[in-house]
Protein backbone atom coordinates (compact mmCIF):
# COMPACT_ATOMS: atom_id res chain seq x y z
CA UNK A 1 0.00 0.00 0.00
CA UNK A 2 1.61 3.48 -1.02
CA UNK A 3 1.88 5.73 1.83
CA UNK A 4 0.00 9.18 1.55
CA UNK A 5 1.78 11.87 1.24
CA UNK A 6 0.74 13.65 4.45
CA UNK A 7 -0.81 17.06 2.99
CA UNK A 8 0.22 20.50 3.45
CA UNK A 9 -1.75 22.43 5.28
CA UNK A 10 -3.19 25.14 3.11
CA UNK A 11 -1.60 28.83 3.42
CA UNK A 12 -3.76 31.68 4.12
CA UNK A 13 -3.18 34.45 2.24
CA UNK A 14 -2.87 36.68 5.02
CA UNK A 15 -3.54 36.84 8.27
CA UNK A 16 -3.06 39.41 11.52
CA UNK A 17 -1.07 38.70 14.17
CA UNK A 18 -1.70 42.12 16.50
CA UNK A 19 -3.92 45.03 16.40
CA UNK A 20 -2.84 47.91 14.61
CA UNK A 21 -3.14 51.49 16.00
CA UNK A 22 -5.30 52.17 13.35
CA UNK A 23 -7.33 51.02 10.26
CA UNK A 24 -7.32 53.01 7.06
CA UNK A 25 -10.83 52.51 5.22
CA UNK A 26 -10.06 51.99 1.19
CA UNK A 27 -5.99 52.56 1.69
CA UNK A 28 -6.88 56.44 2.62
CA UNK A 29 -6.51 57.75 5.41
CA UNK A 30 -9.97 58.45 6.82
CA UNK A 31 -9.56 57.78 10.31
CA UNK A 32 -11.67 58.82 13.30
CA UNK A 33 -10.33 59.29 16.32
CA UNK A 34 -6.94 59.44 15.28
CA UNK A 35 -5.77 62.08 17.33
CA UNK A 36 -7.15 59.96 20.46
CA UNK A 37 -5.98 56.83 19.76
CA UNK A 38 -2.75 58.25 19.66
CA UNK A 39 -3.48 59.59 23.19
CA UNK A 40 -4.83 56.49 24.17
CA UNK A 41 -2.08 54.54 23.06
CA UNK A 42 0.99 57.09 24.70
CA UNK A 43 -1.03 56.41 27.88
CA UNK A 44 -1.35 53.28 27.74
CA UNK A 45 2.36 52.49 27.83
CA UNK A 46 2.29 53.81 31.98
CA UNK A 47 3.19 57.37 32.62
CA UNK A 48 6.88 56.93 33.23
CA UNK A 49 7.50 53.66 34.04
CA UNK A 50 5.68 50.65 34.74
CA UNK A 51 6.05 48.04 37.38
CA UNK A 52 7.53 45.34 35.69
CA UNK A 53 10.36 46.56 33.88
CA UNK A 54 9.65 44.18 30.82
CA UNK A 55 11.17 47.16 28.45
CA UNK A 56 14.60 48.02 27.54
CA UNK A 57 13.90 51.10 29.45
CA UNK A 58 14.81 50.73 33.10
CA UNK A 59 15.21 54.42 32.96
CA UNK A 60 11.57 54.78 32.78
CA UNK A 61 9.29 54.32 29.71
CA UNK A 62 10.63 56.85 26.84
CA UNK A 63 8.38 54.54 24.25
CA UNK A 64 6.06 51.75 24.73
CA UNK A 65 8.00 49.10 23.89
CA UNK A 66 6.94 46.65 25.95
CA UNK A 67 4.24 45.50 23.49
CA UNK A 68 2.21 44.38 25.69
CA UNK A 69 -0.19 46.88 25.60
CA UNK A 70 -3.46 47.34 23.45
CA UNK A 71 -6.17 49.76 23.37
CA UNK A 72 -9.28 48.79 23.88
CA UNK A 73 -12.32 49.24 21.50
CA UNK B 1 -5.34 53.52 -7.32
CA UNK B 2 -3.38 52.02 -4.67
CA UNK B 3 0.41 51.58 -4.23
CA UNK B 4 2.79 49.94 -1.75
CA UNK B 5 3.17 52.09 1.30
CA UNK B 6 6.71 53.79 1.85
CA UNK B 7 6.19 52.22 5.15
CA UNK B 8 6.11 48.94 4.50
CA UNK B 9 8.71 46.00 5.84
CA UNK B 10 9.26 42.47 4.87
CA UNK B 11 10.19 39.97 6.95
CA UNK B 12 11.70 37.02 4.98
CA UNK B 13 11.25 33.48 7.42
CA UNK B 14 14.20 32.03 7.15
CA UNK B 15 13.45 27.81 6.13
CA UNK B 16 10.16 28.96 5.04
CA UNK B 17 9.52 29.55 1.36
CA UNK B 18 5.81 30.04 1.44
CA UNK B 19 5.46 32.82 4.07
CA UNK B 20 7.06 36.14 5.11
CA UNK B 21 5.45 38.77 7.53
CA UNK B 22 4.34 41.76 6.84
CA UNK B 23 4.79 45.15 9.07
CA UNK B 24 3.67 48.47 8.66
CA UNK B 25 5.63 50.98 10.63
CA UNK B 26 3.12 53.92 11.56
CA UNK B 27 -0.15 51.38 12.00
CA UNK B 28 1.70 49.20 14.04
CA UNK B 29 0.73 45.90 12.06
CA UNK B 30 2.40 42.79 12.21
CA UNK B 31 0.77 40.08 9.69
CA UNK B 32 2.06 37.02 8.23
CA UNK B 33 1.62 36.23 4.49
CA UNK B 34 2.11 34.57 1.43
CA UNK B 35 4.65 34.71 -0.34
CA UNK B 36 2.30 35.45 -3.42
CA UNK B 37 0.91 38.31 -1.29
CA UNK B 38 3.77 39.48 -0.12
CA UNK B 39 5.24 39.53 -4.60
CA UNK B 40 2.06 41.10 -5.02
CA UNK B 41 2.65 43.68 -2.58
CA UNK B 42 6.33 44.52 -3.70
CA UNK B 43 5.32 44.56 -7.05
CA UNK B 44 3.43 48.37 -6.10
CA UNK B 45 6.14 49.83 -4.48
CA UNK B 46 6.23 52.94 -6.62
CA UNK B 47 10.09 52.78 -6.99
CA UNK B 48 13.40 52.10 -5.04
CA UNK B 49 13.47 55.00 -2.56
CA UNK B 50 16.24 57.40 -3.70
CA UNK B 51 19.70 57.06 -2.53
CA UNK B 52 20.42 58.96 0.33
CA UNK B 53 22.59 61.85 0.39
CA UNK B 54 24.10 60.11 3.37
CA UNK B 55 23.85 57.29 5.24
CA UNK B 56 23.44 53.97 4.98
CA UNK B 57 20.13 51.84 3.96
CA UNK B 58 20.26 48.77 3.44
CA UNK B 59 18.29 48.03 -0.12
CA UNK B 60 15.28 46.35 0.10
CA UNK B 61 14.95 42.87 -1.96
CA UNK B 62 13.98 43.12 -5.79
CA UNK B 63 10.21 41.54 -6.58
CA UNK B 64 10.47 37.74 -6.83
CA UNK B 65 8.55 35.13 -8.13
CA UNK B 66 5.20 35.83 -10.59
CA UNK B 67 2.59 38.22 -9.43
CA UNK B 68 -0.73 37.51 -8.89
CA UNK B 69 -3.30 40.03 -7.16
CA UNK B 70 -4.74 38.04 -4.14
CA UNK B 71 -8.41 38.39 -3.12
CA UNK B 72 -10.26 41.28 -3.12
CA UNK B 73 -10.76 40.84 0.68
CA UNK B 74 -6.62 40.37 1.58
CA UNK B 75 -6.64 43.48 -0.59
CA UNK B 76 -9.10 44.72 1.91
CA UNK B 77 -6.80 43.55 5.10
CA UNK B 78 -3.98 44.96 3.34
CA UNK B 79 -5.52 48.42 2.70
CA UNK B 80 -7.12 48.73 6.44
CA UNK B 81 -3.53 47.79 7.99
CA UNK B 82 -1.46 50.17 5.90
CA UNK B 83 -0.04 48.18 3.29
CA UNK B 84 -1.52 49.57 0.42
CA UNK B 85 -2.55 53.11 0.27
CA UNK B 86 -4.17 56.11 -2.33
CA UNK B 87 -1.79 58.29 -1.05
CA UNK B 88 1.17 59.40 -3.56
CA UNK B 89 4.53 59.42 -2.09
CA UNK B 90 4.56 62.71 -1.40
CA UNK B 91 0.89 62.99 0.38
CA UNK B 92 2.10 59.68 2.48
CA UNK B 93 5.74 61.46 3.57
CA UNK B 94 3.69 64.26 4.26
CA UNK B 95 1.11 62.56 6.53
CA UNK B 96 4.07 61.12 8.18
CA UNK B 97 5.66 64.39 8.80
CA UNK B 98 2.38 65.40 10.88
CA UNK B 99 1.71 62.16 12.59
CA UNK B 100 5.65 62.30 13.63
CA UNK B 101 5.17 65.66 14.90
CA UNK B 102 1.96 65.19 16.82
CA UNK B 103 3.59 61.65 18.32
CA UNK B 104 6.20 63.44 19.41
CA UNK B 105 4.50 66.12 21.24
CA UNK B 106 2.39 63.87 22.99
CA UNK B 107 5.64 62.30 24.50
CA UNK B 108 6.76 65.64 25.10
CA UNK B 109 3.93 66.08 27.45
CA UNK B 110 5.04 63.48 29.67
CA UNK B 111 6.66 63.33 32.93
CA UNK B 112 10.52 64.26 32.35
CA UNK B 113 13.36 61.98 33.90
CA UNK B 114 15.98 63.14 35.62
CA UNK B 115 19.87 62.53 36.58
CA UNK B 116 21.85 63.20 39.28
CA UNK B 117 25.76 63.38 38.76
CA UNK B 118 26.97 63.71 42.13
CA UNK B 119 30.62 64.04 40.81
CA UNK B 120 32.33 63.64 37.46
CA UNK B 121 35.04 61.73 39.35
CA UNK B 122 35.59 57.80 38.99
CA UNK B 123 37.63 55.70 41.05
CA UNK B 124 38.42 53.49 37.68
CA UNK B 125 40.29 54.49 34.59
CA UNK B 126 38.66 52.44 31.63
CA UNK B 127 40.66 52.97 28.36
CA UNK B 128 37.83 53.19 26.35
CA UNK B 129 35.71 55.79 28.43
CA UNK B 130 34.50 58.73 26.94
CA UNK B 131 35.11 60.75 29.78
CA UNK B 132 38.64 59.69 30.02
CA UNK B 133 39.83 62.83 29.85
CA UNK B 134 38.19 64.27 32.55
CA UNK B 135 40.22 62.50 35.13
CA UNK B 136 43.53 62.21 32.76
CA UNK B 137 44.12 65.87 31.81
CA UNK B 138 44.78 68.14 34.76
CA UNK B 139 43.04 71.06 32.53
CA UNK B 140 39.59 69.25 33.46
CA UNK B 141 40.60 69.30 37.72
CA UNK B 142 38.01 71.72 38.25
CA UNK B 143 34.85 69.35 37.38
CA UNK B 144 36.07 66.67 39.81
CA UNK B 145 34.11 68.06 42.34
CA UNK B 146 30.83 66.74 44.27
CA UNK B 147 27.77 68.58 44.31
CA UNK B 148 26.44 69.87 47.56
CA UNK B 149 23.24 69.24 49.14
CA UNK B 150 22.25 72.50 48.95
CA UNK B 151 22.14 72.20 44.99
CA UNK B 152 19.94 68.94 45.14
CA UNK B 153 17.50 70.99 46.88
CA UNK B 154 18.03 73.47 44.43
CA UNK B 155 17.04 70.61 41.50
CA UNK B 156 14.23 69.93 43.66
CA UNK B 157 13.10 73.13 43.61
CA UNK B 158 13.23 73.59 39.91
CA UNK B 159 11.74 70.36 38.47
CA UNK B 160 8.01 71.82 38.82
CA UNK B 161 8.95 74.67 36.78
CA UNK B 162 10.73 72.07 34.53
CA UNK B 163 7.45 70.04 34.63
CA UNK B 164 5.49 72.88 33.38
CA UNK B 165 7.12 73.28 30.59
CA UNK B 166 6.52 69.88 29.87
CA UNK B 167 2.89 70.89 30.55
CA UNK B 168 2.39 69.07 33.56
CA UNK B 169 -0.14 70.95 35.83
CA UNK B 170 1.26 72.13 38.82
CA UNK B 171 -1.29 70.01 41.10
CA UNK B 172 -0.84 66.49 39.55
CA UNK B 173 1.05 64.23 41.79
CA UNK B 174 4.83 64.17 40.97
CA UNK B 175 5.71 60.47 39.38
CA UNK B 176 9.57 60.74 39.51
CA UNK B 177 12.39 58.66 37.32
CA UNK B 178 15.76 59.38 38.85
CA UNK B 179 18.63 58.04 37.44
CA UNK B 180 22.13 58.55 39.38
CA UNK B 181 25.43 58.65 36.60
CA UNK B 182 28.61 59.70 37.02
CA UNK B 183 31.82 59.88 36.66
CA UNK B 184 30.96 57.04 39.10
CA UNK B 185 27.85 58.04 41.17
CA UNK B 186 27.79 55.49 43.64
CA UNK B 187 31.54 55.92 45.25
CA UNK B 188 31.47 55.57 48.51
CA UNK B 189 32.21 59.36 48.95
CA UNK B 190 29.06 59.99 47.28
CA UNK B 191 26.57 58.81 49.65
CA UNK B 192 25.63 61.61 51.48
CA UNK B 193 24.63 63.19 48.15
CA UNK B 194 22.30 60.20 46.75
CA UNK B 195 20.63 59.74 50.29
CA UNK B 196 19.52 63.30 50.21
CA UNK B 197 18.40 62.72 46.71
CA UNK B 198 16.20 59.79 47.53
CA UNK B 199 14.69 61.78 50.67
CA UNK B 200 13.94 64.29 48.74
CA UNK B 201 12.57 62.26 46.46
CA UNK B 202 10.47 60.05 48.24
CA UNK B 203 9.42 63.40 49.99
CA UNK B 204 8.29 64.63 46.94
CA UNK B 205 5.87 61.88 45.57
CA UNK B 206 6.07 58.62 43.71
CA UNK B 207 9.82 57.88 42.57
CA UNK B 208 11.70 55.50 41.48
CA UNK B 209 15.46 54.97 41.45
CA UNK B 210 18.32 53.96 39.51
CA UNK B 211 22.17 53.92 38.84
CA UNK B 212 24.72 53.38 36.23
CA UNK B 213 27.27 52.25 38.39
CA UNK B 214 30.92 50.36 37.70
CA UNK B 215 29.65 48.96 41.01
CA UNK B 216 33.19 48.81 43.18
CA UNK B 217 31.70 50.84 46.05
CA UNK B 218 28.01 49.50 46.10
CA UNK B 219 28.61 47.89 49.58
CA UNK B 220 28.35 51.50 50.81
CA UNK B 221 24.92 51.76 50.05
CA UNK B 222 23.82 48.32 50.91
CA UNK B 223 21.12 49.66 53.37
CA UNK B 224 19.94 51.84 50.21
CA UNK B 225 19.87 49.40 47.97
CA UNK B 226 15.98 48.02 48.03
CA UNK B 227 13.18 47.48 45.47
CA UNK B 228 11.29 51.00 46.72
CA UNK B 229 15.18 52.75 46.99
CA UNK B 230 17.67 52.56 44.67
CA UNK B 231 16.19 49.76 43.18
CA UNK B 232 17.68 49.12 39.95
CA UNK B 233 21.65 48.83 38.84
CA UNK B 234 23.71 48.65 36.05
CA UNK B 235 27.09 47.40 36.60
CA UNK B 236 29.87 46.86 34.06
CA UNK B 237 31.85 43.28 33.82
CA UNK B 238 34.03 43.67 30.40
CA UNK B 239 34.36 39.90 30.68
CA UNK B 240 36.16 37.07 32.82
CA UNK B 241 38.34 38.18 35.99
CA UNK B 242 41.49 38.25 34.06
CA UNK B 243 40.02 40.23 31.00
CA UNK B 244 37.79 42.23 33.47
CA UNK B 245 40.59 43.39 35.64
CA UNK B 246 42.57 44.43 32.21
CA UNK B 247 40.38 47.04 31.38
CA UNK B 248 38.48 48.08 34.04
CA UNK B 249 41.41 48.81 36.62
CA UNK B 250 41.98 51.65 38.83
CA UNK B 251 43.85 54.43 39.12
CA UNK B 252 47.07 52.48 40.15
CA UNK B 253 46.11 49.71 37.45
CA UNK B 254 44.50 47.33 40.13
CA UNK B 255 41.67 45.17 39.11
CA UNK B 256 38.26 45.43 40.37
CA UNK B 257 36.58 42.36 39.57
CA UNK B 258 36.45 40.22 43.10
CA UNK B 259 35.11 43.19 44.77
CA UNK B 260 32.43 44.02 42.05
CA UNK B 261 31.37 40.54 42.58
CA UNK B 262 30.56 40.70 46.43
CA UNK B 263 28.52 43.45 45.45
CA UNK B 264 26.25 42.21 42.33
CA UNK B 265 25.64 39.22 45.03
CA UNK B 266 24.69 41.65 47.50
CA UNK B 267 22.42 43.66 45.90
CA UNK B 268 20.57 40.41 43.97
CA UNK B 269 19.82 39.62 47.72
CA UNK B 270 18.43 42.44 48.78
CA UNK B 271 16.33 42.29 45.19
CA UNK B 272 17.23 45.33 43.33
CA UNK B 273 17.45 44.33 39.83
CA UNK B 274 21.09 44.19 38.75
CA UNK B 275 21.94 44.51 35.05
CA UNK B 276 25.28 43.53 34.04
CA UNK B 277 26.55 45.44 30.91
CA UNK B 278 29.78 43.86 28.48
CA UNK B 279 31.56 46.39 26.53
CA UNK B 280 32.75 44.32 23.35
CA UNK B 281 35.47 44.70 21.07
CA UNK B 282 37.53 42.30 18.92
CA UNK B 283 39.96 41.63 21.39
CA UNK B 284 37.37 40.55 24.35
CA UNK B 285 34.82 39.10 22.18
CA UNK B 286 36.25 35.68 22.39
CA UNK B 287 35.48 35.50 26.37
CA UNK B 288 32.09 35.80 26.38
CA UNK B 289 31.58 32.28 26.96
CA UNK B 290 34.14 32.27 29.81
CA UNK B 291 31.87 35.15 31.60
CA UNK B 292 29.04 33.34 30.91
CA UNK B 293 30.61 30.35 33.01
CA UNK B 294 31.47 33.37 35.99
CA UNK B 295 27.82 34.36 35.83
CA UNK B 296 26.52 31.03 36.13
CA UNK B 297 29.37 29.97 38.89
CA UNK B 298 28.16 32.91 40.67
CA UNK B 299 24.23 31.69 40.92
CA UNK B 300 23.22 35.35 39.46
CA UNK B 301 21.16 33.74 36.67
CA UNK B 302 18.88 31.79 38.89
CA UNK B 303 17.81 35.09 40.24
CA UNK B 304 14.44 37.05 38.46
CA UNK B 305 15.98 40.15 39.51
CA UNK B 306 18.94 39.64 37.43
CA UNK B 307 19.70 40.61 33.46
CA UNK B 308 22.58 40.95 31.58
CA UNK B 309 23.77 42.76 28.29
CA UNK B 310 26.60 42.98 26.13
CA UNK B 311 26.78 46.12 24.11
CA UNK B 312 29.96 47.36 21.10
CA UNK B 313 32.53 49.29 22.55
CA UNK B 314 32.42 53.24 20.58
CA UNK B 315 35.86 54.57 19.51
CA UNK B 316 34.90 57.28 21.71
CA UNK B 317 38.21 58.47 22.51
CA UNK B 318 41.64 58.54 21.15
CA UNK B 319 42.93 55.68 23.41
CA UNK B 320 40.35 53.69 21.37
CA UNK B 321 41.03 51.87 18.23
CA UNK B 322 38.44 52.10 15.90
CA UNK B 323 39.73 49.14 13.67
CA UNK B 324 39.37 47.01 17.22
CA UNK B 325 35.47 47.82 17.42
CA UNK B 326 32.59 46.08 16.25
CA UNK B 327 29.20 47.50 15.35
CA UNK B 328 26.08 46.40 16.75
CA UNK B 329 25.14 43.67 13.68
CA UNK B 330 28.56 42.22 13.69
CA UNK B 331 28.04 41.66 17.34
CA UNK B 332 25.07 40.68 17.34
CA UNK B 333 25.74 37.95 14.02
CA UNK B 334 28.55 37.12 16.16
CA UNK B 335 27.25 36.33 19.68
CA UNK B 336 24.72 34.78 17.98
CA UNK B 337 26.76 32.65 16.13
CA UNK B 338 28.27 31.72 19.56
CA UNK B 339 25.27 30.70 21.00
CA UNK B 340 24.47 28.30 18.71
CA UNK B 341 27.70 26.33 19.69
CA UNK B 342 27.51 26.98 23.63
CA UNK B 343 23.88 27.63 25.12
CA UNK B 344 25.53 28.82 27.82
CA UNK B 345 26.16 32.20 26.21
CA UNK B 346 22.30 32.88 25.91
CA UNK B 347 22.53 34.30 29.39
CA UNK B 348 24.29 36.88 27.67
CA UNK B 349 21.76 39.34 26.36
CA UNK B 350 21.74 40.73 22.58
CA UNK B 351 21.74 44.59 22.08
CA UNK B 352 18.79 43.56 19.59
CA UNK B 353 17.22 41.62 22.66
CA UNK B 354 14.56 44.18 23.55
CA UNK B 355 13.32 43.97 19.56
CA UNK B 356 13.22 40.45 19.46
CA UNK B 357 11.22 40.68 23.10
CA UNK B 358 9.05 43.09 22.14
CA UNK B 359 8.46 41.10 18.88
CA UNK B 360 7.30 37.97 21.22
CA UNK B 361 5.42 39.90 23.32
CA UNK B 362 3.51 40.99 20.02
CA UNK B 363 2.42 37.80 18.89
CA UNK B 364 1.94 36.64 22.49
CA UNK B 365 -0.39 39.43 23.37
CA UNK B 366 -1.28 40.43 20.01
CA UNK B 367 0.05 44.21 21.34
CA UNK B 368 1.19 47.09 19.37
CA UNK B 369 5.13 47.96 18.79
CA UNK B 370 6.69 50.86 20.10
CA UNK B 371 6.49 54.01 17.69
CA UNK B 372 9.75 55.81 18.53
CA UNK B 373 9.75 59.14 16.65
CA UNK B 374 12.76 59.67 18.32
CA UNK B 375 15.62 57.87 19.64
CA UNK B 376 16.02 58.10 23.58
CA UNK B 377 14.56 60.56 25.93
CA UNK B 378 17.11 63.13 25.53
CA UNK B 379 14.77 64.31 22.96
CA UNK B 380 11.24 63.89 24.42
CA UNK B 381 12.67 65.66 28.17
CA UNK B 382 15.71 63.85 30.20
CA UNK B 383 17.21 66.39 32.32
CA UNK B 384 20.85 65.94 33.82
CA UNK B 385 21.96 67.65 36.74
CA UNK B 386 25.75 67.64 37.62
CA UNK B 387 27.42 69.23 40.48
CA UNK B 388 27.59 73.00 39.51
CA UNK B 389 23.67 72.85 38.40
CA UNK B 390 24.26 72.98 34.55
CA UNK B 391 21.74 70.77 32.64
CA UNK B 392 21.87 68.59 29.99
CA UNK B 393 19.61 66.31 27.60
CA UNK B 394 22.20 63.69 27.04
CA UNK B 395 24.94 61.68 29.39
CA UNK B 396 27.20 61.47 26.64
CA UNK B 397 27.76 65.13 26.14
CA UNK B 398 28.24 66.94 29.70
CA UNK B 399 30.75 68.41 31.50
CA UNK B 400 31.02 71.56 29.53
CA UNK B 401 28.98 74.61 29.72
CA UNK B 402 28.94 75.63 26.56
CA UNK B 403 26.87 72.77 24.65
CA UNK B 404 24.38 72.81 28.25
CA UNK B 405 20.72 73.43 27.72
CA UNK B 406 20.35 74.79 30.90
CA UNK B 407 21.56 76.18 34.70
CA UNK B 408 19.80 76.22 37.58
CA UNK B 409 20.25 79.36 39.44
CA UNK B 410 20.46 80.23 42.76
CA UNK B 411 16.93 80.75 43.38
CA UNK B 412 16.26 77.51 41.59
CA UNK B 413 15.01 79.23 38.44
CA UNK B 414 16.18 77.01 35.34
CA UNK B 415 18.00 79.35 33.14
CA UNK B 416 17.32 77.54 30.10
CA UNK B 417 18.99 77.77 26.20
CA UNK B 418 16.19 77.21 24.76
CA UNK B 419 17.51 77.15 21.32
CA UNK B 420 20.29 74.35 22.44
CA UNK B 421 17.09 72.60 24.35
CA UNK B 422 14.78 72.85 21.43
CA UNK B 423 17.54 71.58 19.45
CA UNK B 424 17.77 68.22 21.32
CA UNK B 425 14.20 67.84 21.64
CA UNK B 426 13.90 69.10 18.09
CA UNK B 427 15.16 65.30 17.20
CA UNK B 428 12.83 63.33 15.47
CA UNK B 429 12.47 60.81 12.80
CA UNK B 430 10.87 63.76 10.50
CA UNK B 431 13.64 66.21 11.09
CA UNK B 432 15.94 64.59 8.99
CA UNK B 433 15.51 63.75 4.97
CA UNK B 434 16.73 60.30 5.04
CA UNK B 435 15.02 59.13 8.25
CA UNK B 436 11.74 60.34 6.71
CA UNK B 437 11.74 57.77 3.98
CA UNK B 438 12.81 55.13 5.98
CA UNK B 439 10.72 52.20 6.10
CA UNK B 440 12.12 51.44 9.84
CA UNK B 441 12.17 54.86 11.28
CA UNK B 442 9.52 54.09 14.20
CA UNK B 443 11.39 51.38 15.55
CA UNK B 444 14.47 52.59 14.92
CA UNK B 445 13.98 56.06 16.19
CA UNK B 446 16.79 57.78 13.70
CA UNK B 447 19.85 56.53 15.66
CA UNK B 448 21.88 58.27 18.49
CA UNK B 449 22.48 61.77 18.10
CA UNK B 450 25.85 61.49 19.25
CA UNK B 451 26.77 58.52 17.44
CA UNK B 452 25.28 60.70 14.04
CA UNK B 453 27.43 64.13 15.25
CA UNK B 454 30.76 62.10 14.92
CA UNK B 455 29.66 60.84 11.82
CA UNK B 456 28.76 63.90 10.20
CA UNK B 457 31.46 65.81 11.50
CA UNK B 458 28.98 67.47 14.20
CA UNK B 459 25.55 67.48 13.00
CA UNK B 460 23.51 65.34 14.43
CA UNK B 461 20.17 65.71 12.97
CA UNK B 462 21.63 63.21 10.53
CA UNK B 463 20.59 59.66 10.72
CA UNK B 464 22.80 56.71 12.55
CA UNK B 465 21.44 53.57 11.21
CA UNK B 466 24.37 50.94 12.46
CA UNK B 467 22.68 48.10 10.33
CA UNK B 468 19.27 48.67 11.60
CA UNK B 469 17.35 47.09 8.56
CA UNK B 470 19.39 43.84 8.80
CA UNK B 471 19.26 44.13 12.71
CA UNK B 472 15.25 44.65 12.45
CA UNK B 473 14.14 41.42 9.96
CA UNK B 474 16.58 39.31 11.63
CA UNK B 475 15.28 39.95 15.15
CA UNK B 476 11.20 39.73 14.56
CA UNK B 477 12.28 36.66 12.05
CA UNK B 478 13.92 35.18 14.70
CA UNK B 479 11.05 36.00 17.83
CA UNK B 480 8.14 34.77 15.17
CA UNK B 481 10.20 31.45 14.60
CA UNK B 482 10.51 31.30 18.71
CA UNK B 483 6.94 32.48 18.74
CA UNK B 484 5.75 29.30 16.24
CA UNK B 485 7.80 26.85 17.80
CA UNK B 486 6.36 27.05 20.95
CA UNK B 487 9.97 27.95 22.78
CA UNK B 488 9.71 29.16 26.41
CA UNK B 489 9.49 33.08 26.51
CA UNK B 490 11.12 34.30 29.56
CA UNK B 491 9.89 37.18 29.89
CA UNK B 492 12.67 39.10 32.28
CA UNK B 493 13.82 42.43 32.28
CA UNK B 494 15.83 43.52 29.33
CA UNK B 495 18.82 45.83 30.15
CA UNK B 496 19.20 49.13 29.92
CA UNK B 497 20.02 51.99 27.47
CA UNK B 498 20.63 51.91 24.29
CA UNK B 499 23.97 52.93 23.76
Amino acid sequence: MKKRKKDKAPISEIVSLNEALFSLEAGNLQIEGFDRRLELAVAAAGDFACDTFTCSSYNGCGAFSCGTFKIKP
Amino acid sequence: MLRTSSYTIYVDLPGNQDEMLLVHTYTGAFDRVSRRVATYVRSLEAGRPPKPLYGDWTPEAAVDGRVSPPTDETIGVLSRRGYLTSMTGEEEEEFFSRYVDKLHGLYLKRWPSYLFMPTYDCNLRCPYCFQDHMRTDSRFDHLLKQMPLAMVDRIFAAMPKIEALHGIPAEASPQMDIGFFGGEPLLAANRPIVEHVIRRGRDRGEAKFWAISNGTELDAYEDLLSPDQLGSVQITLDGPPREHDRRRVHADGSGSWDRIAANVSMALDRGVMVAIRTNVDRNNVGDLAELAEELIRHGWVRYPNFGSQVAPIRASNEKTDAGETLDTWELDRLLTKMRNDNSNLEILGRVDDSLRNQARRIFSHRGLPAFKPSFCSAHTGMYIFDAFGDVYACWEKTGDEKIRIGHVDESSEVQFSFDLRALWQGRTVASNPVCLKCRYNLFCGGGCAVLAAGHSGGDFYRNYCDGYAHRFRAAVAEAYQDHSSGKAFQDKPDAFCDL
